[in-house]
């Protein structure tokens, strides 16, 4: 795999954590998978989220996907803890699942590595 | 969702106008001037030396201009098609921003090298040149020092050319890591990331010129006369965009607020997120604001005044709209009116670059944005002499310094009161 891609799915999860964390999750449970030609990452916790802020992460990960952008600008993603986030990790991902039930938010993200 | 399956062809809309607008300026200035001046204005334009301030309308007369500035998007279009890159928010900005700049010290002869460049480095690190449009383009910001080179340190041809054309594809061969890497300087507050990558490049290579006796000063070659016909262009470019836009939304504005609520810190891909009719008019917008200001403030309209029209207009897909550019337009409006001369080329160019930085306004509110405009004037005419002038960019050069400085002050005093609150500390002490 190229070190690239493993510096940027480091980066996807530094960012999911983050977002918890900032929404006051407390005991976070964080699963990394890389596997031959994706990386699959899961968080969940029990968090303060408002229907709203699902619809938000569900938009930004729907977002339409441009790898030549991402390629460039995913070096900016978790320099900053609010601002476009979101959108900067829905141009990083290629798959997601997002469920919020009982008080605790689950995100499951898949990103295809690259042809590079 | 990937551009493919969003639409069946993803590439047809920007650039089937950005092709209609260049083969327009090819047009106007054959209807405009005859050949036989054209190709001499042309030759003047592309093989001299074109830093700031030069510019091309005095040195090669209104049409060889509009011939410079249509041939750069051309090839430009070219690459795209050759790489099959989707036209996305940071290549409409590209795009119009290096036609802007083609009629102050971007041309033909600059541009080539650095993205052969480009796409070297593309071949070494396997990856797909589309991923590198966006410096290969704008990376032209640093065209001057090729230029440079080439004609004004006194060289023969034949070395002046071969070193000329080397340092342009050095360039383009160092530009991808080193942008990449300045993009955290600022944290994607200054829109003109790779002005500042440039000016840093500049900055060493001013120096290593000075060390061997090579002096480099920025120049003021300035028309005086092309006044009405370059407010007529752009208002014709403006225009053009807002009815494209308004065809591609159906007039259908409903979009309109929500792009108008996004800070507009990269990556704001305003195509992306709200479709490309809504930016296309939003560039039109962008457009129109700053000819209004420019009128109002009674500047000239000249070759860099142009470009920075174009400039602002360009990002109008790519993180600039209104509400986060007027209150640094009237910040650094202010700063002029205070400390230059404003209706002068010297004072309008840097209010309208000053836009560079609009997603501080956007971010943080409409009084972050005037003190980020007001210090942007401060900042910009200092860090010119660095680069001698050799950085097209260098509001974006200044964007980043002023953006760096302000963004963990500004965040700092944010959060003060719920640090204050909960006895948080900045930092961790070594007790704990």
């Amino acid at each position: 795999m190229h070190k690239r891609e493993l510096q940027k799915t480091s980066n996807i999860v530094r960012t999911l954590c983050q977002y918890f964390l900032l929404r006051g999750g407390c005991e976070t449970h964080i699963l990394v998978q890389p596997c031959e030609d994706y990386s699959l990452i899961e968080i969940s916790a029990k968090v303060n989220v408002s229907e709203q802020e699902i619809q938000e992460i569900e938009k930004a990960f729907n977002q339409t996907k441009t790898s030549e952008m991402e390629y460039y600008y995913d070096d900016l993603i978790s320099t900053d803890l609010e601002d476009n986030e979101l959108n900067l990790l829905g141009q990083m991902i290629d798959d997601h699942s997002v469920t919020f039930a009982d008080g605790t938010l689950k995100i499951t993200v898949k990103r295809y590595y690259r042809e590079d | 969702m990937t551009l493919e399956e969003q639409n069946d062809k993803p590439l047809a809309k920007p650039f089937n106008y950005y092709l209609f607008l260049s083969l327009s300026l090819i047009a106007i200035a054959f209807i405009l001037t005859k050949p036989a001046e054209l190709f001499a204005g042309f030759m003047r334009i592309n093989f001299g030396t074109s830093h700031l301030f030069t510019d091309f309308i005095e040195v090669g007369g209104f049409g060889a201009t509009l011939v410079n500035a249509s041939l750069v998007m051309l090839f430009e279009l070219l690459i795209i098609r050759l790489s099959k890159a989707n036209i996305t928010g940071p290549s409409m900005a590209a795009l119009l921003m290096t036609a802007g700049f083609a009629f102050f010290g971007t041309s033909l002869f600059n541009v080539i090298p650095i993205v052969l460049g480009v796409f070297l480095y593309s071949q070494i690190e396997n990856i797909p040149m589309r991923n590198l449009l966006l410096q290969a383009f704008m990376g032209s910001a640093i065209g001057p020092l090729i230029n440079f080179i080439t004609f004004g340190m006194g060289l023969s041809p034949a070395i002046g050319y071969l070193l000329g054309i080397l340092s342009g594809i050095l360039i383009g061969l160092i530009i991808p890591p080193l942008s990449s890497a300045f993009l955290r300087f600022h944290q994607g507050y200054n829109l003109y990331n790779i002005g500042f990558t440039a000016g840093v490049i500049g900055l060493i290579a001013v120096s290593v010129f000075r060390l061997f006796g090579f002096e480099v000063n920025s120049v003021w070659i300035i028309d005086e006369h092309a006044h009405k016909a370059l407010i007529i262009l752009v208002s014709t470019i403006f225009l053009s965009l807002i009815v494209y836009g308004l065809i591609l939304t159906k007039g259908k504005l409903k979009d309109y607020p929500k792009l108008m609520a996004n800070s507009g810190r990269l990556l704001s891909d305003f195509p992306v997120l709200f479709g490309h009719g809504i930016s296309f008019l939003n560039m039109g917008v962008m457009g129109f604001l700053s000819l209004i200001l420019v009128l109002i403030l009674k500047g000239p309209v000249n070759g860099p005044v142009v470009g920075a029209m174009l400039t602002v207009s360009g990002f109008g897909a790519l993180g600039k709209h209104p509400k986060n550019t007027i209150p640094v337009l009237l910040g650094a409006t202010l700063a002029c009116w205070l400390h230059k001369d404003l209706p002068t080329t010297e004072a309008i160019v840097p209010i309208l670059f000053s836009t560079t930085i609009a997603p501080l306004a956007g971010r943080y509110g409409p009084l972050v944005g005037l003190l980020a405009g007001y210090l942007h004037i401060a900042v910009v005419g200092n860090v010119l002499p660095l680069h001698g002038g050799l950085n097209l960019y260098n509001n974006g050069f200044s964007g980043g310094f002023v953006a760096a400085f302000l963004v963990p002050i500004i965040e700092a005093l944010r959060t003060l009161p719920e640090r204050m609150k909960s006895n948080a500390q900045t930092r961790i002490t070594k007790d704990e």
